[in-house]
């Protein structure tokens, strides 16, 4: 279960790698001597674990067109699980993780021989070391990004994952509330407290409950390329509830004509689940009999906003259908684009606006539009358009767009290029929130939620959709294919 | 020694870090344990900086205590420590670390056994503070401590399998008691006791009735026979060891090993799991306690989206199979490992993680033991057809999930896999349509792979090979620097499908459309890739080499290519003639490439191209071809004779990387020892020269100028090479040395390599110079590897002992133009004018006294600063120094009342600590 040391690296592309946190374990060390007998291998000192991770990792040579042992082509990392070659041998199995400019380093302790090579499944601690990094992740990047800001919680670090992990063997994985010891136990407390810390905040109790769908949605507006949409939701939580240890139980409920919520995922705290919940999944075909809520979800708080729950679900269409057509050679393009809003849709949006980017086409020098909605924008780089479509599609929900662009000639340095978007193949990316709403019709609110304390705590609940990777593409031009159906 | 600043400490304990092992060897380091030890009882110390010293032993117990003595006497000294601290809330965390750094020595120093006194006391300590359950005496405040000493006690149990087992009885009244927290601790701890005592009641044979029931009476002293010997710790998944004991013994068992289950869900994600694990394996050596036990966690498990729990599930269902998942769960938990791989809101890691295990996936009737990756027979198209890779995946998802399909749609024909089979290859086609087209060097490597993972699978469907060869030529067409990567995909493929045409046909291909090329500017600027490919297609016994010759035939008679003469184009030539002259159809080009040879020998404008040409036309017109093909074959692997006769056969040959196999050496064999300058003389300076040269007068501006342009050179300090003590006999002669360069901190420019040609023991040790450019003017080490070969032809690698740079080194006297004859008083006093304490720049000065008489202040004055006195009359001194890159530090020193005075300014007044420092460092000196 245990693991035998922990690493931050730190790495630019250009710029030298340096260790940024360290921390290994002599005990378990010895253990895995004891274990890996003659295949084991020594760590070896910070600087040179640096150097071999970087070199597995493909991140020295950085100019070099081919070196052999980063592009071979029968060398496929098929995990972040790797093998380095260090002066004693290969050192197996380091899991790292890169995180912005950062390499989250773990190797956790295998308790066999390693020759011949265990598959991970059967590498008890290899989890642990996912979720150990994955709570270190979280702490570096929890609050501002400022050099300083940073600095300050790298230098927190040592103490808070001797905290987390002592000798090895890991108690907890988030840094940013590790139990703090300061509820007392009552003499006649009869139950045990989790090991989580829990709220106790003073004031009034209060419990939010936050629903984030995201959609997703790749449109062509092509007979053999069928439109792939997606939603997914996060269901957030924070309760500031006054005993000790709460039980909490939030439902999530669904309209008649909501999309049931598939491959639900729980936070651990959840002390149960009704497995009538789980048998929507997006894998498996399901039957129309399927089960549609209320999701209830018991569990006892951890003291801070924390992800309940995530799920994703099969809505029958996409928020807004659209499409593109964008026509033309040389420096003239002709584009035309239409949007409607699907009337089952919440006509009300914080923001809406469609991005028209054209690559590897130079800048954009002159611009004839008409649009029967919103207002159009070139952006400074002269290689955007930017239609602002606002709070509201007017009542015919349905809009449009056409216009004749001419390009300049000439090239300038900081032209946009992009491998796909090449000749007309061009896409319009919609981003938009609309307040208040689920596409799966999702909710929660006063009535769903159950706490077991003294005063009745409020409820405020509130839920949003917003657009993620929502594409549509020129029909006109080939497109990069999402969502291949074998079953049609 | 003097107890330490916390600063000192800090400063010391982060270049221990940075380097710990060449600390430790250091000779600073001497005393360094012992320092540690005494001063984290000082009391002017701050806790923070006593908690980092801690650290040191819990991080590198064995550099700190080498031996098993230094180890027990530290330990003694931490416990008295830890016995003599008031149990205040404010110092717990010292007191937490104090008990880690003691387990840590104690374990890693073998000094955890009986006959350690400190390791009983250890011990006990640890079972008295875990007995404060629900913080009874000790309060709340001290809760950290209690689960520290509950994790040391752990950690024991894991080194020291069976260490608690006769205090089961104890340790699960603890557990049951602990409602606070810290209970999850208490029951891990239990659990893994629990697992040892009865993996040591296996190991026994045939345990007596009632040994159970003793088993969990117990409540004994610690086992301290489990200390003896720690290379004995069982694998997880070696052997199976199990008991068979009757419902009747295993009834309080069982309802054990229900409580602990039932309070499983108020730990943390990795305790479950690490409580789930050790409860596995209770129940797999038990065989009559059945494995239904944990139905109960199921579901919670199967809706998780913590990684742990989720990884504890796969691990029961690996153990158990079919004893605890029926074949509808079974089916059950494929389907949600399949929607965590693609589940949208888990990071990209941990469902490649899930992607393997689906591949390693334990299935209750597994079809076959391959240990590689296996498709679960469960698994079925449509439930992967939402796993399609698109070009927006990242690039290692993409193959790992075109692997997983290709695996998929070739273990199930159909109408469906024949579809998925063209998905597939239109995915490869759209990676394909991103290559050469500004991508990154990531999408063309990854094309490469996907199109290797599409052969490996597919190789048999001719209509997409193809298309893939006609892809892949046109590819080469428009982007012959791909060449390595082609050469690459052929040389894998061969190796993966040894029988497969399909690599000698695209090279083939390849040939055939190189050499129907025409010898255009284009050709000739790709050329070099041509070439390489050329060489490797005629090591293609398939594929006739008559059009290749006559194409380099061509492309020789180009009139620019031979008068140029370059080398390694025709180094790169002869590669493709010395494959051809192995050719099995070397005949049917015997004539044309006798013809090109002969060309090149006598038109080549490069003697040594002309010398090969001429060796191979030799062997092609008088050795046959057999002897022909070991000549040119001659391995340097072996025979350490041929090792030198190489070269002159060989052009490239992927065999000298064998020799190039870089060996670490043993121990340091080398050292850098700084020149020492004997230059001690004062120099002298006629009085009258002051008025001369007022015309030619040197202005600052032009003073910085020249500092500037210089600044490379300004710098050089001299070094011995020679041998680090006594050398094995093989590195008594070294050659080609080459010495590399790391920069600690970021103060100077990295410095070039240098290279030496030999170095013999008992011979005068060569001077190098290192070129040191300064950024910032202060002290700092070089760190220094150096590679070198041995007379046996071997390459070696050693680390050099860090050179300091001292900051006196750092000093350079005023420089003198050769344009310009410039008189260095002159320059001093125009500096000492400008270098007046100024509160907008960095110029400060200062005063440094020190008691000595006028012949002493000559004496240091002589023997330190010689190069740097500008002038010097009465007793008054004028001394120079800059300090590159464009630094100064001017010195006015005399007698007065028996008084040295040194007067000092500066333009960068960061400098001044140093230079105080080294003054009285060699004022003390007289």
């Amino acid at each position: 279960m245990p693991i035998r040391g922990l690493w931050i690296l730190h790495h630019r592309p250009g710029a030298q790698g340096e260790v940024k946190f360290s921390r290994r374990y002599p005990t378990v060390e010895k253990r895995a001597k004891a274990f890996n007998k003659s295949s084991y291998v020594d760590i070896p000192e910070d600087g040179d674990l640096l150097k071999a991770l970087l070199h597995e990792l493909g991140l020295t040579d950085e100019n070099k067109n081919f070196v052999e042992y980063r592009d071979n082509c029968s060398r496929i990392s098929k995990t972040n699980v790797h093998s380095l070659m260090v002066s004693e041998g290969n050192l197996w199995p380091v899991l790292a993780i890169p995180s912005s400019d950062f390499i989250y380093v773990c190797l956790p302790l295998v308790e066999q021989p390693l020759m011949p090579v265990p598959p991970l499944i059967g590498i008890n601690s290899i989890s642990e070391a996912f979720a150990l990094l994955s709570g270190m992740m979280q702490f570096v990047n929890s609050g501002h990004n400022t050099e300083a800001d940073i600095s300050s919680r790298f230098s927190q670090l040592p103490l808070l994952v001797t905290q987390a992990c002592p000798l090895g063997s890991p108690v907890d994985t988030n840094l940013l509330a590790l139990p703090d010891n300061l509820s007392n136990v009552s003499s006649n407390q009869t139950f045990k407290s989790p090991a989580w810390r829990t709220s106790k905040q003073k004031g009034k109790p209060q419990i939010e409950v936050h629903i984030t769908e995201k959609v997703t949605s790749t449109q062509y507006d092509k007979k053999d390329d069928s439109d792939m949409w997606q939603v997914y939701g996060t269901v957030s939580c924070k309760c500031n509830l006054e005993t000790i240890s709460p039980n909490v139980i939030v439902g999530l409920n669904l309209p008649a004509n909501g999309s049931p919520l598939q491959d639900i995922l729980v936070h651990p705290c959840v002390t149960s689940i009704d497995s009538s919940m789980l048998i929507s999944s997006s894998v498996a075909a399901t039957d129309d009999s399927a089960f549609n809520g209320p999701y209830k979800f018991p569990f006892i708080p951890p003291s801070d906003l924390f992800q309940l729950c995530y799920y994703t679900s099969q809505v029958p269409v996409p928020p807004i259908l659209g499409f593109y057509q964008l026509k033309g050679d040389g420096h003239e393009l002709h584009i035309s684009a239409k949007l409607k809003l699907h009337e089952s849709v919440k006509n009300g949006f914080d923001y809406c606006e469609a991005q028209i980017p054209f690559f590897n086409k130079g800048q954009i020098k002159h611009c004839e539009y008409k649009v029967s909605h919103g207002q159009l924008e070139l952006s400074k780089e002269k290689s955007l358009i930017v239609w602002t479509i606002g709070q509201k599609f007017p009542k015919s929900l349905e809009i449009s767009l056409s216009g004749t662009l001419t390009f300049s000639s000439e090239e300038h340095p900081n032209d946009p290029v992009n491998p796909i978007c090449v000749g007309n193949t061009a896409y319009i990316k919609l981003s938009f929130r609309i307040p208040d709403y689920s596409l799966t019709g999702c909710y929660a609110d006063q009535h769903s939620v159950q706490a077991f304390s003294t005063t009745k705590p409020k409820v405020i609940a509130s839920r949003e959709l917003i657009s993620a990777d929502y594409y549509i593409w020129n029909s006109q031009a080939p497109a990069p294919n999402i969502g291949r159906s074998l079953f049609d | 020694m003097a107890e330490r600043s916390n600063s000192s400490w800090v400063r010391n304990m982060a270049s221990f870090s940075a380097n710990p092992k060449s600390f430790i060897l250091n000779a600073t380091a001497e005393g360094f344990l012992d320092d540690l030890l005494k001063d984290l009882n000082s009391e002017s110390l701050s806790e923070q900086t006593k908690v980092t010293m801690l650290n040191l032993f819990i991080e590198y117990p064995t550099l700190l205590c080498p031996d098993k003595t230094s180890g027990e006497v530290s330990t003694e000294i931490l416990m008295n420590i830890l016995q003599q601290m008031s149990p205040s809330l404010k110092s717990i965390t010292l007191r937490c670390h104090l008990l880690l750094a003691i387990e840590t020595i104690l374990i890693t120093t073998d000094n955890f056994n009986w006959s350690c006194k400190s390791a009983q006391d250890f011990a006990s300590l640890l079972m008295h503070i875990i007995s404060d359950v629900n913080d009874m005496k000790q309060g709340a405040g001290n809760r950290p401590l209690r689960v520290m000493a509950c994790e040391c006690l752990r950690e024991l149990e894991n080194c020291y399998p069976g260490l608690l087992s006769q205090r089961l009885e104890q340790l699960y009244t603890l557990q049951q008691q602990e409602r606070s927290g810290a209970h999850q601790s208490y029951l891990v701890l239990y659990s893994i006791a629990l697992k040892n005592a009865i993996q040591l009641l296996a190991q026994k044979d045939g345990p007596s009735h009632g040994a159970f029931k003793q088993m969990l009476m117990s409540n004994d002293s610690f086992l301290w026979n489990a200390t003896k010997d720690m290379k004995e710790l069982r694998p997880a998944s070696g052997e199976q060891l199990f008991l068979l004991p009757t419902n009747n013994e295993t009834k309080e068992l069982k309802s054990i090993l229900a409580l602990l289950l039932e309070d499983s869900y108020l730990l943390t994600s990795v305790s479950q799991n690490a409580l789930f694990w050790q409860i596995i394996q209770v129940v797999a050596m038990v065989r009559t306690i059945s494995p239904v036990l944990f139905k109960s966690q199921l579901i919670r498990l199967f809706g998780t989206k913590d990684v742990s729990c989720f990884h504890s599930i796969l691990q029961m269902k690996a153990v158990f199979t079919d004893s605890l998942f029926t074949a509808e769960d079974e089916n059950f938990l494929l389907q949600r490992l399949v929607g965590m791989t693609l589940h949208p809101l888990l990071t990209t890691p941990v469902k490649l993680f899930y992607l393997d295990c689906l591949l390693h996936f334990p299935e209750n009737r597994p079809l076959n033991s391959n240990p590689g990756e296996n498709l679960p027979v469960l698994l079925t198209v449509q439930m992967t057809s939402c796993l399609f890779p698109n070009i927006f995946n990242d690039c290692r998802t993409m193959l790992c999930r075109q692997n997983l399909l290709s695996m998929v749609y070739l273990e199930n024909e159909g109408f469906h896999a024949e579809r998925g089979i063209g998905y597939l290859f239109q995915h490869l086609m759209s990676l394909y349509s991103m290559v050469g087209k500004n991508t990154s060097r990531e999408i063309t490597a990854t094309f490469f792979r996907a199109a290797y993972l599409f052969v490996r699978y597919f190789h048999f469907c001719e209509k997409h090979m193809e298309n893939l060869t006609q892809n892949l030529l046109d590819l080469y067409k428009n982007n012959s620097s791909l060449a390595p990567y082609f050469i690459n995909l052929i040389n894998e493929i061969q190796i993966l499908l040894e029988f497969q045409a399909w690599p000698s046909f695209l090279c083939r291909a390849i040939q055939r459309q190189i050499v129907a090329l025409p010898v255009d500017q284009l050709t000739l600027k790709n050329l070099p890739w041509h070439l390489k490919v050329l060489s490797r297609v005629a090591q293609e016994n398939m594929v006739p080499q008559t059009c290749a010759v006559m194409f380099l035939r061509r492309v020789v008679a180009h009139p620019d290519l031979c008068t140029r003469g370059d080398w390694g184009l025709g180094n790169a030539l002869l590669s493709v003639c010395k494959h051809i002259l192995q050719h099995e159809h070397l005949d049917k080009v015997f004539m044309p490439l006798a013809d090109l040879l002969q060309y090149l020998m006598h038109h080549f404008a490069d003697i040594d191209i002309q010398e090969r040409s001429r060796l191979y036309y030799i062997l092609l017109t008088n050795v046959s071809s057999d002897k022909l093909g070991k000549i040119l074959n001659m391995s340097p692997t072996g025979d350490q004779s041929k090792t030198r006769s190489l070269s002159s056969i060989m052009t490239e040959s992927e065999n000298f990387s064998t020799l190039l196999t870089i060996h670490n050496t043993e121990r340091m064999v080398l050292q850098l020892c700084p020149v020492l300058d004997h230059t001690k003389i004062l120099p002298t300076y006629p009085e009258a020269s002051t008025e001369q040269n007022k015309e030619s007068e040197y202005s600052l501006e032009e003073h910085y100028q020249y500092l500037a342009d210089h600044r490379t050179s300004l710098l050089a300090l001299k070094y011995h090479v020679a041998f680090k003590g006594d050398v094995g006999e093989k590195y008594q002669k070294l050659f080609c040395i080459v010495l590399q360069f790391d920069l600690i901190d970021g103060l100077y420019e990295p410095i070039d390599n240098i290279n030496v040609s030999c170095l013999y023991m008992g011979r005068k040790p060569p001077v190098v110079m290192v070129n040191l450019v300064p950024k910032e003017p202060y002290p700092s080490y070089l760190g220094i590897n150096a590679t070198f070969s041995t007379q046996d032809g071997l390459t070696y690698h050693t680390r050099l002992d860090p050179v300091p740079v001292t900051f006196p080194e750092l000093f350079v006297p005023f420089p003198l133009p050769a344009s310009c004859p410039l008189d260095k008083r002159c320059l001093f006093d125009k500096l000492w004018h400008g270098l007046k304490t100024d509160d907008l720049k960095d110029n400060e000065e200062s005063i440094f006294c020190y008691k000595m008489s006028e012949s002493s202040l000559h004496d240091v004055v002589q023997s330190n600063f010689s190069r740097f006195v500008v002038s010097y009359h009465g007793h008054e001194y004028k001394i120079g120094i800059v300090l590159p890159p464009r630094f100064h530090i001017l010195l006015c020193s005399q007698v007065q009342d028996d008084t040295a005075q040194f007067h000092i300014r500066t333009d960068n007044w960061k400098l001044l600590p140093y230079m105080n420092a080294h003054l009285l460092d060699v004022s003390a000196k007289t």
